[in-house]
């Protein structure tokens, strides 16, 4: 298993290289950010200089280079809107965004692994039939619409939470389910699937053959089986939540990582939207591989091989 | 003695008036006898076995009969009780220990389930040290190391062992095993059906043995018993039917069946077993058989008894076709 | 990822399956979704399409008396913040959208299935950077992605076409080159190279044709991911732009108004979630059929 683990990890680092040289060669196609640093009254010369300074004058591939070197120091440029560091600007406001994401997430398994196992249990139960209507109106509505359905539904017709902003759990819950409801669609079809697969399998025969109660089987064969494929997907769904949450706190006004990029994109501040770019691969890399390493030690037949 | 199992026309099929996939199959086993059950696939042979412990397949429910374990009736039992009776008082083994066994669950807690469900034990120590003497009783090597190992780290034959061990764990009057070599190696076959003939002696226990294989049950068992297209076409003791087989098709099983010593042609029976319900009415073999005439094809074709425990559903017994007999 | 004994479904009695005659037929409920979900989305196409040309309104015309009116015989979704008639702008919105989608889905589609193919057979360095550069993407969520990209080359209905389609390749690609991969191993291509055809004869008469089947099913399958990622920009604004009509743009416009006049966000976002619940019905429904997994 350590051999695994350090391939993986080799392989995960590898990508947050590739990674950061996509965005750096994406970055610098935008063109010459001097344009906007500068009044539109500067000279040419002003222009040349500023370059100079800013090391936009040397060849490509030493650009690249003191970009990772900067970033491995955390140095990511200056963000040009707050006239303030941009990576740790980008990395303050993570926090709201991963509550908002973490609160997501935990909503979509409570709903939908439960819902899903009660579905594979009965089959064509009413737990199966709502069930499907949940999970094809989750994948259907965007989670910003969904968002706005919620507030003129809670807020304003029946006033029972507050339209938008950030505070307790009353602004908390209408983001984080309108986040939530995509992912627990798909937690929902894939449980009710990955348990119905193992009801049918041997082992679960078996089991019943000795006598094992039904709730009993249900639980802990079937679930405990099931369960490798309900927790790769839940933490792929950590990056579909990340992107998500850009149009939710569009929709909330929730102060956090994805509001400051879209609103950085509209002002050109190339530095910020570098940074947070980078910050998101890291994250998301980062979730899979511990997703990757969970599973393993999950798994004895890929922990102790045969 | 009363027998220990005795079933009377049981008949599944999805429905009432669907066809029939088990279409009323009496039998009767002895307490410590082993019976072969006999046919090809999609005989019906598993349906019927699963049917004793209630846990037919989605969809197929039994239509009629009846199922007696030592005069106890298995079809008006509730739910609870029945389940006390699956690994209490009846075990089954299944084709492939693969796929069988939890593979994400050690040995140990897999076998020990088994003593917690029946006995009531409690607690992993307790658990494992019963499931070693578990093992041990089917002989697996260095039993105490081996509880803590998953089922991926066994080999076939000792997985299947592993199965055996979990489903006579309690000490069941009858165990029954599904083609339970068909998944193994040849070399690992009489070992493993080695072992259970000396369970079934050790603790008088009865057996079932679903197979295909003849020469198996030839050897293996005392009774057998021949089903086509769901139902018994006969039953007796094994040394008298495979001496001088009664019905056409077990006489073709057994000329079907390859001798080392060369001295027969392989011969073989033509055609398919028929789709439930296809045959209306007369022997369901009767398109397949050799000596059948316009009468095999009419009305229903039952049992007959022919003396010495035998039974055949055929109107012309022990008949040969016109060549065969003559030389 | 798991091996033997644990995915494979093995039916509880498989031996006792009397040898039925199977007719491939698809259960009736999957034939249910299948039909709502094109009958659906061929209405809302139709609905784009002929809607503009029958409609008494333009989608752009200012009228600052009848702002804000609720549906009514004269304005069957009403009418938006600056008297615009709202069905009229869903409709051309619609078409916008949906013609976006559309060209994403060739464009993304088409070139991913090239290079899968290529990927798949040229092999060696381009294959790996081709899967790796496929791997970046996915180490990105799709939206971050599609933002980067827009802050690279605007916004705009054309460059919208152009993010979409570049986020969106590496799906087709993906899967294409693992068929094309397996297809190469079977014998009627190793017979081809046996009798001497070129490479790319290989690949347009045998590989390419065999690929079509699997090629119309993802493509069903992602035509509602794209119209909400398309959506979802446009409500960010990094979209279409103003004042052409998308459904993403004027939820973002009726958002101020949800209070007052909630059909100016409300109708245009139920049809575009009416859009994507079509698409996933055929999606799943051939997914189903086809007898690949619906990757979540």
């Amino acid at each position: 298993m350590g051999g695994f683990l350090l391939r993986r990890l080799a392989g995960s680092v590898a990508t947050i290289l590739l990674a950061s040289l996509v965005i750096f060669v994406l970055i610098r196609l935008v063109g010459d950010p001097t344009h906007l640093m500068l009044p539109p009254e500067a000279t040419d010369d002003d222009r040349a200089l500023l370059r100079q300074e800013l090391g936009l004058d040397r060849p490509m591939v030493v650009q690249y280079a003191t970009f990772l070197f900067d970033l491995l120091r955390g140095d990511m440029g200056e963000s040009f809107s707050y006239r303030q560091p941009a990576l740790p600007l980008v990395i303050s406001m993570l926090p709201p965004s991963l509550m908002l994401a973490g609160a997501a997430m935990l909503m979509a398994v409570a709903l939908g692994v439960p819902w899903g196992l009660l579905a594979a249990y009965r089959p064509d139960g009413w737990a199966d039939r709502t069930g499907r209507v949940f999970a094809v109106l989750g994948q259907s509505g965007p989670p910003f619409f969904v968002g706005l359905l919620l507030i003129r539904l809670l807020s304003v017709n029946w006033r029972l939470l507050p339209t938008s902003g950030y505070g307790d759990v009353t602004h908390l819950v209408m983001p984080a389910f309108a986040l939530s409801w995509y992912s627990a669609a798909g937690l929902l079809r894939l449980t009710r699937a990955s348990v119905t697969e193992a009801l049918r399998s041997d082992y679960i025969l078996t089991a019943r053959i000795k006598g094992v109660s039904d709730r009993a089987v249900l639980l802990r064969h079937a679930l405990r089986n099931a369960a490798l494929p309900i927790i790769t997907f839940t933490s792929s769904q950590f990056g579909i939540l990340l992107g998500s949450a850009v149009s939710i706190e569009a929709v909330f006004a929730w102060p956090g990582f994805g509001k400051l990029i879209v609103d950085a994109i509209s002002q050109l501040d190339y530095t910020v939207v570098q940074a947070g770019v980078v910050v998101a691969a890291v994250l998301f890399i980062a979730i899979n591989l511990c997703t990757d390493i969970l599973c393993a030690a999950l798994d004895p037949r890929i922990r102790l091989g045969s | 003695m009363s027998p220990l199992l005795h079933v009377e026309t049981l008949r599944i099929a999805a429905g009432p008036h669907a066809p029939a996939l088990v279409d009323g199959i009496s039998l009767e086993l002895d307490r410590g006898k082993a019976l072969g059950l006999v046919g090809e696939s999609g005989a019906g042979k598993t349906l019927a076995c699963l049917a004793l412990l209630r846990l037919l397949p989605e969809g197929l429910h039994i239509q009629d009969g009846r199922i007696r374990l030592d005069g106890q009736e298995l079809t008006a039992l509730t739910d609870t009780e029945i389940r006390r009776l699956r690994g209490g008082r009846i075990g089954m083994v299944l084709q492939n220990p693969l796929s069988s066994l939890n593979p994400l669950m050690r040995i140990g807690d897999q076998i020990g389930e088994a003593f917690a469900v029946h006995r009531g034990v409690r607690g992993r120590t307790a658990l494992w040290k019963l499931a070693v003497e578990a093992l041990r009783a089917v002989r697996i090597p260095t039993p105490e190391q081996r509880v803590s190992a998953y089922a991926h780290q066994f080999s076939g034959g000792m997985r299947q062992r592993v199965a055996i061990a979990m489903n006579i764990a309690c000490a069941p009057d009858l165990l029954i095993a599904d083609e339970p070599t068909t998944a193994l190696d040849a070399t690992i076959r009489l070992q493993v059906l080695r072992l259970l003939g000396d369970i079934r002696r050790e603790r008088r226990m009865a057996l079932i043995l679903v197979t295909h294989d003849l020469p198996m049950v030839a050897r293996f068992c005392d009774d057998v018993a021949v089903m086509y297209a769901g139902r018994i076409v006969e039953r007796g003791p094994v040394e008298a039917i495979f001496a001088n087989p009664a019905h056409p098709y077990t006489r073709g099983l057994i000329g079907a069946t390859p001798r080392l010593d060369g001295r027969r042609r392989l011969a073989t029976i033509a055609g398919q077993p028929p789709s439930p319900g296809s045959i209306a009415s007369g022997c369901a073999f009767a398109p397949r058989c050799d000596v059948a005439d316009a009468g095999c094809r009419q009305g229903r074709i039952d049992l007959l008894d022919l003396g010495e425990q035998r039974a055949a559903a055929c109107r012309k017994p022990f008949a040969r076709p016109p060549a065969e007999a003559a030389a | 990822m798991a091996p033997d004994g644990l995915t494979v479904a093995t039916p509880v009695v498989r031996n006792q399956s009397p040898p039925r005659r199977r007719r491939v037929r698809l259960p009736s409920r999957r034939g249910l979704a299948l039909w709502s979900g094109v009958t659906l989305l061929a209405i809302i196409v139709l609905a784009s399409v002929l809607g503009p040309l029958t409609s008494p309104y333009a989608p752009n015309t200012i009228a600052l008396k009848a702002t804000l009116q609720p549906p009514s015989m004269l304005h069957w979704f009403g009418t938006d913040q600056l008297g615009r008639d709202v069905l009229t702008r869903t409709l051309y919105g619609g078409r916008v959208s949906l013609t976006i989608a559309a060209s994403t889905v060739v464009l993304a589609g088409l070139g991913g299935m090239f290079i899968g193919i290529a990927a798949a057979y040229l092999g060696g360095i381009f294959d790996m950077a081709v899967m790796r550069l496929a791997e970046v993407q996915y180490a990105l969520p799709a939206v971050i992605l599609a933002i980067l990209l827009v802050g690279v080359f605007g916004s705009g209905t054309a460059n919208v076409v152009l993010v979409l389609t570049l986020t969106n390749w590496p799906r087709f690609a993906r899967v294409i080159r693992a068929e094309a991969q397996s297809l190469s191993q079977r014998d009627f291509v190793l017979l081809a190279r046996m009798a001497g055809a070129s490479r790319l004869r290989i690949i347009l008469r045998h590989i390419a044709p065999n690929l079509r089947s699997t090629f119309f099913v993802l493509l069903t399958l992602d035509i509602g991911l794209i119209v909400t990622l398309e959506a979802t920009l446009s409500f960010l604004g990094l979209g279409v732009q103003p004042p052409t009509p998308s459904w993403g743009g004027m939820i973002a416009d009726g958002r101020g108004y949800l209070d007052r006049a909630w059909w100016t966000a409300i109708l245009p976002g139920s049809v575009l979630m009416l859009t994507v619940l079509a698409s996933n019905l055929i999606g799943d429904a051939l997914a189903t059929t086809a007898g690949t997994e619906r990757a979540e």
